[in-house]
């Protein structure tokens, strides 16, 4: 099973410990299934973390936002995105390497906090039509214990 | 296959300068293979090597965890919001 894990994913495994999208990354890593990332993505994800914002409340440093870089590089199968690539239905474009991403790297889930993937009846059905599902974090960490 | 520059037509060789991003002289030759991009990059570790990048990871986010300062869950999601839209501003979250 090959699935995406989106920024606001990713992000979100700095909440607390007992966080969903922490759980999520030992259930993906540690039941064999393959995490799907692109530069793009983890690119992303360091800059939202280095947002003033988010500095102010976990301090993360330089070398840490390197270990967090290295360690998605490090256990992701990386999907190489076409800087070409276009979604013309897509209400907002900065998604577009979370939809590439997962076409690309032929994922089976995407999983994603962001209302555009689970609303838009353009994006659900270009999913659907490529076999991918569309997952909140707590409706995949179900669907992964349940497998 | 190797083609000498001086063999090639003048066609040919203007093509490979273009290529090449250079001017070629008749004592080189050159050779041009058609590959396939790689499209994904498969995480090359073993097992035991996943596991270790696991324990590693949760001392990071044990650090994390000592690290954040006190906030409530809605000055957290707060955060999380204006941190997410400073990379996609139209960004919403599912309910």
């Amino acid at each position: 099973m090959k699935i995406v894990l989106d920024t606001t994913v990713l992000i979100r495994a700095h909440s607390r410990s007992d966080t969903l999208a922490r759980r999520l990354l030992h259930e993906i890593l540690e039941r064999g299934r393959r995490l799907v990332l692109s530069n793009e993505i983890i690119s992303e994800t360091v800059k939202v973390l280095r947002y003033p914002a988010f500095q102010d409340l976990y301090g993360l440093t330089d070398a840490d936002l390197l270990e967090y870089r290295q360690f998605l590089q490090n256990v992701s199968d990386l999907v190489v995105l076409d800087p070409q690539y276009r979604v013309p239905f897509l209400r907002d474009p900065n998604d577009a390497h979370i939809l590439q991403t997962a076409e690309r790297g032929e994922a089976d889930i995407l999983c994603t906090h962001d209302a555009d993937f689970h609303e838009d009846p353009a994006v659900l059905s270009f999913c659907a039509t490529r076999g991918i599902e569309v997952c909140t974090e707590k409706s995949l960490l179900a669907k992964l214990r349940a497998a | 296959m190797m083609h000498r520059v001086k063999d090639l037509s003048p066609e040919q060789r203007l093509t490979v300068e273009a290529l090449l991003g250079r001017s070629v002289s008749n004592d080189e030759a050159v050779s041009i293979r058609a590959v396939v991009p790689a499209t994904v990059i498969p995480s090359r570790l073993s097992p035991d090597e996943r596991a270790d990048a696991m324990r590693r990871i949760d001392r990071y986010f044990a650090r994390v965890d000592a690290a954040r300062k006190p906030v409530s869950e809605d000055e957290e999601e707060a955060i999380f919001l204006e941190a997410m839209r400073s990379v996609r501003p139209d960004y919403r979250p599912v309910e």
